[in-house]
């Protein structure tokens, strides 16, 4: 897994590219951390993630609980079998989910 | 003949090389992105549930991958000679405040498996594991 971070619009968009998985997982929870606890708001962009296993989805379960009502934290573009998943462990309804980054950044900045 | 069989470390730290073997053999055989993250997402719970706690990451310890195509499906079989423990039985499925509590650890990753494959099987022989896990192509 690779993490690439750009800024658009005062959001920061974090795009991991490649397997979020229960060695790459870590790594992710680290970067984004800090980023919901100062208070940032932040989309993570899945396009380019091929796979999120569960190890995945429960680091975005805890940035996103971490994030509170203090940041804004949105996932974005996921593919066809990452929704899937997110859909069938129920995690999309405790988790925003948008279709595509330009949503997820409209979304973060009409809250 | 496996167009994958190789051994790891009972180590978290080893799935990445696991990922990366079968991101490999995968753009090689031009398996659908559907299968192949049936096939990495799959491993991933499994090995992870063995390192973790059939084996208690004790990284003397080894786990065999061996991954075949056969017909119209990806079998891999996964052994190890950690603790019994058989992931082919129904799984129910956890309540999120169950995964989130972590009472019942690892209980998602059996749900996932078990909505991703098309079978599994599991035997105990000679103090090893042995699950065998099918992808439809």
């Amino acid at each position: 897994m690779e993490l690439h971070e750009s800024t658009q619009d005062g959001v920061t968009i974090i795009a991991p590219k490649g397997n979020i998985n229960r060695a790459t997982s870590p790594e992710l929870q680290a970067r984004l951390g800090p980023m919901v606890e100062e208070g940032r708001s932040v989309v993570v962009d899945l396009s380019e993630a091929a796979t999120v296993s569960s190890a995945g989805l429960r680091v975005m379960f805890i940035i996103a609980k971490a994030a509170g009502e203090n940041s804004k934290f949105v996932l974005a573009s996921p593919n066809e079998m990452v929704a899937d998943i997110l859909n069938v462990t129920g995690f999309a309804s405790l988790i925003t989910v948008k279709d595509d980054v330009e949503s997820a950044i409209s979304y973060v900045n009409s809250q | 003949m496996a167009l994958l069989d190789f051994t790891l470390p009972s180590s978290i730290e080893e799935l990445q090389s696991v990922a990366d073997r079968v991101d490999a053999v995968a753009e090689q055989q031009g398996w659908s992105q559907k299968a192949v993250f049936a096939l990495q997402v799959t491993l991933d719970e499994w090995l992870s549930n063995v390192i973790t706690y059939s084996l208690r990451e004790d990284t003397s310890q080894s786990i065999r991958v061996v991954v075949e195509e056969s017909g119209q499906e990806v079998v891999t079989q996964v052994e190890d000679h950690g603790e019994p423990f058989d992931p082919s039985g129904k799984v129910v499925p956890e309540t999120l405040d169950e995964t989130l509590s972590g009472r019942r650890e690892g209980g998602m990753g059996l749900f996932v498996m078990h909505h991703l494959l098309s079978g599994i099987s599991y035997e105990r022989q000679d103090n090893r594991n042995i699950v065998t896990l099918r992808i439809s192509l």
